[in-house]
């Protein structure tokens, strides 16, 4: 439902037919609307609008929101941040208007309604600046729009001339709350895309960069600043969010993680520097931003590193090495997975496969308290999912004497158990599972198994064995 | 026999003399070096029919060692009791590797049965990968300065050269890497460049008067050992009481006591 200006000087608008749209102008092109890629496209238009400002929404089908509270110095003011922004999206192929004030819906209406010289509303001109404007610059209900007209109410200095209450009670409470938001008297709150950080710092370049060292040269310009902004503040990251925006209009967003408040550059450089390899700058890379979403208080001394102060003795080398191992899990986690990088916790359960599990490094510190005493009833290795075996045991009540697993047979030669493990009762998704009589065998050749025997003896079933595990 | 070797003795002291000599110089420029007492550091087994065949009196530290395990359990547990006795000397945390493909053939760790097996399981890091090569490189980074005890990592395959990397990075670090293996990977696999290479199977519990889950026990074997004498046989014990590891010994007879001897008590 949209035309280019050629059409619209042939007469052809928004809402027209097909059919009437080709009389007047033979050779028309039409194009199928697709409103899902066009959502995509502005989504994505709104995250490279990032690099002016990180509080960006989507605003209808066609419109973006930028909130520059603050941004506007980095470009030598607001009337240079519109034009640039106006020039680089006609770069990208769009028809842009560009409208700034103090509030979104007095952005709205000079975006929308206003010529181009007075598009940028000057500080509390806000009112001056809307009064010719009709009232759909108010984005009213298009009903309302009419029943303004039909009441001689076509423009805004006329809306504003009469009582507010029996326009509310003849239109609803909308009408007074789009005057109160288009003139600032009421805040509008405009959800970004995604949460700005407070912390950030960002590069621009004059001409775009390809080259892998160029870029790994500014990502450590951009970390070496950020660092010392945090250490102003004693604060350390813990999060890191870098992202690149490239000429042809599309981003490249890495995110890394630590387990610890980190500041030291080289180690955050090696975290960032593994997701880069594979990137592929394209055109090149415009401006560099990087973020960090999540930090927290990190104090000097905290960072020893791998200096063992003499004197100090223990206390300074368990923090180094805490700090040390902690990085080694950053450097891990962040390339395997952090949920591939664990150590072992306790949990309140008799249950074999529950007693114990895998809970990731990067959360747990590395005093987790009681994991387990030795258990030699235990096995070293666990099957997470018990393998079927087939068993033959004498007396049902008796350990088996030959089983197969994996198509092999064994002969068992000594047996240790029953061990009886019931199901918890009281986790209720659990009832109705059988209790487990474990038993401890060793066959022919002196490997041992972990077997169960799942349910008591019934006469009318097959038992079913189970291997759980392997002992040493 | 050469003639000269039976006729003077001064040329055997010489010859032998200049074998010593020889020895020493050629160890001086092997890696890793172990001749001289100061950059020599060990972990002594504990058991001395096995420290003889070992260089420097015990498994050397800073190194990489492959463990072949003909039996799922028998080549972990002798990891885990190594690792065990590594982390009692010298403290520190260890990394244990696992290739997916081994979780899925002889199951993950289990904590209780590792406590068992001499290694408390509060200093294990478990890294899980779905490649080999992302084992190696976790081993590696691992490896990278001088922060852990020990890494072990179970892979199937591993060729001369990365072994060889693996090997470089223990010496530079001085972190001891070990190697756990399948038996399949023996068959066809070439070789690497471990300065240890045993090999695990499981061995039959003794028959006697104890329950026979009491203690565990394995066949082990030296297969190559750099700097000492490798190809030495042994039946290996674990106590699970003591936590000590010791050769297997056998109940035997007691001798006779002199009818004497026993009236005087």
């Amino acid at each position: 439902m949209a035309v280019n200006h050629a059409a619209r000087d042939g007469g052809i608008f928004p809402g027209l037919l097909h059919a009437d749209a080709r009389a007047l102008i033979s050779d028309l092109r039409v194009i199928d609307a697709d409103p899902v890629v066009d959502a995509k496209a502005l989504a994505l238009l709104a995250d490279w609008c990032g690099r002016y400002t990180p509080w960006t929404a989507v605003d209808g089908v066609d419109g973006l929101w930028l909130d520059i509270a603050g941004c506007a110095h980095l470009f030598d003011g607001e009337a240079a941040l519109a034009d640039d922004i106006e020039e680089r999206l006609r770069g990208l192929g769009f028809a842009a208007r560009v409208g700034l004030a103090d509030s979104p819906g007095g952005a709205w209406a000079a975006a929308r309604f206003l010529a181009d010289e007075k598009k940028l509303i000057a500080v509390g001109g806000t009112r001056l600046a809307l009064a010719g404007l009709p009232s759909a610059a108010l984005r009213l209900p298009i009903d309302i729009v009419e029943g303004l007209d039909r009441m001689g109410l076509g423009r805004i200095d006329d809306l504003l001339a009469c009582p507010r209450a029996p326009l509310i009670a003849r239109f609803g409470l909308l009408l007074g709350e789009r005057i109160d938001r288009a003139l600032d008297r009421v805040t509008e709150p405009i959800s970004p895309r995604r949460p700005a950080p407070c912390w950030r710092t960002r590069l621009g370049f004059p001409e775009p960069l390809c080259r892998e060292s160029d870029i790994a040269a500014v990502v450590r310009r951009l970390i070496d600043r950020l660092c010392t902004r945090l250490a102003l503040d004693q604060r350390g990251v813990r999060r890191l969010e870098l992202v690149l925006y490239l000429v042809d209009g599309k981003t490249h967003r890495v995110a890394v993680g630590t387990s610890q408040p980190e500041r030291d550059p080289k180690h955050l450089m090696r975290l960032l520097s593994e997701h880069l390899e594979a990137f592929d700058p394209g055109f090149g890379v415009e401006v560099a931003v990087l973020a960090a979403p999540l930090t927290e208080p990190l104090g000097a001394a905290q960072l020893t590193m791998a200096v063992t102060l003499e004197g100090q003795g223990q206390l300074a080398d368990d923090a180094a090495l805490a700090a040390a191992i902690g990085r080694l899990v950053d450097s891990l986690s962040n390339r395997l997975g952090a949920g591939n990088v664990s150590r072992f916790a306790a949990r309140e359960s008799h249950v074999p496969e529950r007693a114990v599990y895998l809970r990731p490094a990067l959360e747990a510190s590395l005093d987790t308290g009681a994991i387990g005493k030795a258990n030699p009833q235990r096995s070293l290795r666990l099957f997470s999912h018990p393998e079927p075996v087939e068993a033959v045991a004498l007396v049902l009540d008796d350990p088996p004497v030959l089983f197969r697993w994996r198509r092999r047979a064994h002969r068992i030669v000594h047996a240790d158990g029953p061990e009886r493990i019931s199901p918890e009762w009281w986790r209720h998704e659990k009832r109705g599972v059988a209790p487990r009589d474990y038993y401890r065998v060793e066959d022919s050749e002196g490997r041992r198994f972990w077997l169960y025997r799942e349910g008591p003896y019934q006469p009318e079933a097959r038992p079913r064995w189970f291997l759980h595990g392997l002992f040493a | 026999m050469p003639p000269s070797v039976s006729a003077a003795r001064p040329s055997t002291r010489l010859r032998s003399s200049s074998l010593a000599d020889l020895r020493r110089r050629i160890g001086a420029i092997e890696r890793p070096v172990f001749t001289t007492a100061a950059t020599a550091r060990t972990l002594p087994v504990g058991i001395e029919a096995i420290d003889a065949h070992l260089p420097g009196g015990g498994l050397p530290l800073g190194c990489l060692h492959e463990i072949i395990g003909r039996d799922a359990g028998a080549g972990a547990g002798f990891c885990v009791a190594l690792l065990g006795k590594l982390v009692a000397c010298r403290g520190g945390i260890v990394l244990w590797c696992m290739h997916l493909a081994s979780v899925h053939e002889a199951g993950g760790l289990y904590a209780p049965g590792l406590a068992a097996g001499g290694l408390n399981p509060e200093r294990l890091i478990v890294v899980r990968a779905a490649k080999a090569i992302d084992v190696l490189w976790a081993m590696e980074e691992g490896l990278r300065g001088d922060r852990l005890a020990a890494v072990l990592g179970e892979v199937r395959k591993i060729d001369l050269r990365a072994s060889r990397r693996l090997q470089l990075a223990a010496e530079a670090s001085g972190t001891s890497a070990f190697l756990l293996r399948p038996s399949s990977a023996e068959e066809g696999s070439p070789p690497t460049a471990s300065v240890t290479r045993w090999r695990l199977a499981a061995a039959p519990a003794p028959v006697g008067p104890f329950s026979p889950f009491d203690r565990t026990r394995w066949h082990a074997e030296l297969l190559r050992c750099r700097g000492g004498r490798p190809g030495g046989a042994w039946v290996l014990e674990w106590d699970h009481e003591t936590g000590d590891l010791g050769l297997a010994a056998d109940l035997c007879d007691r001798p006779v006591v002199p009818s004497d001897a026993l009236m005087a008590i």
